[in-house]
């Protein structure tokens, strides 16, 4: 068994952001029932690591507004869910207060990409929000088994389990959610890593 | 490579034993022609199924195998994303491949077990015949179970059913409708009876969506990915991806074995402690079902015996830089069949890129054989032979009034 390129599962000290935080208190209230937060298990918030500098160059480009949550989501033609869903769920993303960053998997080739945003079957209405991924960062995808595959941030903190493939939007926004609510619990107990 | 503390890939060497050459069984097996090859490749024409910027195949992930190894059902990328071809493999690996257009789209699915229906991502049901001989003009028989993505569907024993003259198709997906339901439940199955006559199909049974798993919500939380039914319809694997404990993980599930039983056990099996790709159930004998599934770009298989449990292997590379391209399949007879990318290289040094598939005999992989003696266990058989190919596919080809 290989260990994925993502380092998944692997916990390390997080650097506290209180302003980050603070701004998302609000999100989270309305967002998350306190049954929820109280469910949160701890190796959820305990698997939230730093982002490397490989990462923040490849995933987060142009850096984010620190404060606001993102969701990363990684994209292949050859999920065909990949691009029939993913305006959809970026939509659904954003409406909560999500940036969504959408990348192409670099493996593709171009023209094949091309092809697939064409064709009659794309949905896909807003191809700008969707970006290519310099040629360097090709070495993330490797531990990559299924596409569509996102995952959040917040500032230069991410959480490393990964949501895999398309759901409804409930399914969607809790499997977000699930992660932000980690992340701010992280902030708050960097000690305990 | 990375060894984790309790899946363990056994290197060729490590547990070598003496007074069993394994090494030598699968090639002297496939010299006396009593075994087929431990691994073959199946070179696929781009011609095709068009091709990519470099000329190979522009095909997609998702594929389903059908029990006896003869045909693909497998999405496209490109241009001709959203369509699904129905390929037919040869039955000799210099054989010709052809590849069929269907009216399917996007994660079509089949009735596993059967084949004896084709499921668009609707609910529409095309006998499987009919879309091999009338190709992309096929018309569906009815529409039914469940649909959207992810579905997946199976034949269930028809001895387990209130009415064993009907057929009893048990189908899974996520809940449907308005979505009110993610906290009734993260996923639905549904189960039909049909009759199936020359007049056409008649359901005479219909569970409707039930809402499975809500039990499990305080430990895996209420949110899955990846599933895939068994192929007997009486279990499923899935990643819980909010899990209230411990870790995602690729785990297995058990359903209730009566056709219409309105609440399924969801009992946990078997815990992968890996998130591969998706998990993909071979067929039960007196053994219970093999798992295979891609990480990584390889494939890999687990046999679920207690006493193999948290071992898994590796389908060998013969051929320069395999990757797996599309998740993999079991055959009736215990094949391993997936679509891969590879290199063929000549003794000068130059090598040509392939698309195609790959046909590999789990029975015959040298870490599964020294790992079984090592256990003292018995395989579940030597190695998969010619005639047991040849069976599988008079059987199908019967079974749906097709050639052989």
């Amino acid at each position: 068994m290989r260990e994925s390129a993502w380092g998944f599962f692997t916990p390390s000290s997080p650097m506290p952001r209180l302003f980050s935080l603070l701004s998302g208190i609000f999100l989270s209230a309305w967002a998350w029932p306190a049954s929820a937060q109280d469910g949160l298990p701890e190796a959820s918030w305990r698997a939230v690591r730093v982002m490397t500098a490989e990462e923040k160059v490849c995933l987060v480009s142009p850096p984010t507004d620190a404060s606001k949550p993102v969701v990363i989501m990684l994209l292949s033609p050859r999920m065909v869910y990949s691009l029939l869903e993913w305006s959809r769920m970026r939509q659904a993303a954003e409406a909560i207060g999500y940036r969504v960053l959408s990348w192409k998997d670099p493996r593709v080739p171009e023209e094949e990409w091309r092809a697939a945003l064409a064709s009659p079957a794309s949905t896909l209405n807003d191809p700008y929000a969707l970006h290519a991924m310099p040629a360097r960062c090709q070495w993330l995808w490797r531990g990559v088994n299924h596409l569509p595959m996102s995952f959040v941030s917040l500032g230069s903190q991410l959480h490393p389990w990964p949501v895999w493939g398309v759901m409804p939007d409930e399914a969607w926004r809790e499997a977000l959610q699930f992660r932000w609510l980690a992340l701010q619990r992280a902030l708050v107990h960097p000690s305990r890593h | 490579m990375v060894l984790k503390p309790v899946f363990l890939v056994f290197a060729g060497a490590a547990l070598a034993l003496t007074g069993f050459d394994v090494l030598s069984q699968p090639a002297q097996g496939a010299r006396d022609g009593s075994c087929i090859e431990a691994v073959s490749y199946l070179p696929l024409d781009p011609a095709q199924v068009g091709r990519d910027s470099q000329g190979m195949a522009a095909l997609g992930t998702y594929e389903r195998i059908s029990p006896d190894g003869r045909f693909v059902l497998r999405s496209f990328s490109g241009a001709q994303l959203g369509q699904v071809a129905l390929i037919e493999l040869p039955s000799e690996p210099n054989g010709r491949m052809t590849v069929r257009k269907t009216p399917l789209s996007n994660e079509a699915f089949p009735v596993q077990g059967s084949w004896r229906y084709l499921v668009d991502v609707d609910g529409s049901h095309y006998r499987f015949s009919d879309i091999v001989r009338q190709q992309q003009v096929a018309r569906p028989l009815f529409k039914g179970g469940m649909k959207g993505f992810y579905a997946a569907a199976s034949e269930l024993d028809r001895v387990q059913s209130p009415d064993p003259s009907l057929i009893w198709i048990r189908s899974m997906s996520w809940p449907q409708g308005g979505r009110a339901g993610q906290g009734t439940g993260p996923l639905q199955v549904r189960t039909l009876g049909l009759r199936d006559d020359a007049r056409g199909v008649e359901v005479v049974h219909d569970s409707g969506p039930q809402f499975i798993c809500r039990s499990r919500e305080v430990i895996d939380g209420n949110v899955y990915t990846l599933p895939m039914l068994s192929v007997d319809g009486l279990a499923f694997s899935a990643i819980p991806i909010n899990p209230r404990w411990g870790k995602p993980s690729m785990r297995v599930y058990g359903l209730a074995q009566g056709a219409l039983v309105p609440v399924h056990p969801c009992d946990l099996r078997w815990d992968l402690q890996a998130t591969p790709g998706k998990a993909v159930f071979g067929f039960a004998t007196d053994q219970p079902a093999m798992l295979t599934y891609t990480d990584n770009a390889s494939v890999y298989f687990v046999d679920p015996r207690p006493a193999l449990k948290g071992q898994v292997f590796r389908i060998e590379d013969w051929r320069t830089q395999v990757l797996a391209s599309a998740f993999p399949g079991l055959t009736r007879d215990g094949r391993i069949v997936f679509g891969a990318t590879w290199k063929d290289c000549r003794p000068d040094g130059t090598c040509t890129g392939q698309a195609g598939y790959v046909v590999a005999d789990p029975y015959q992989n040298p870490d599964y054989r020294q790992q079984l003696q090592y256990l003292g266990l018995q395989a579940p058989k030597i190695c998969i032979s010619p005639a047991d190919v040849l069976r599988e596919r008079q059987h199908f080809a019967t079974q749906h009034g097709l050639a052989p």
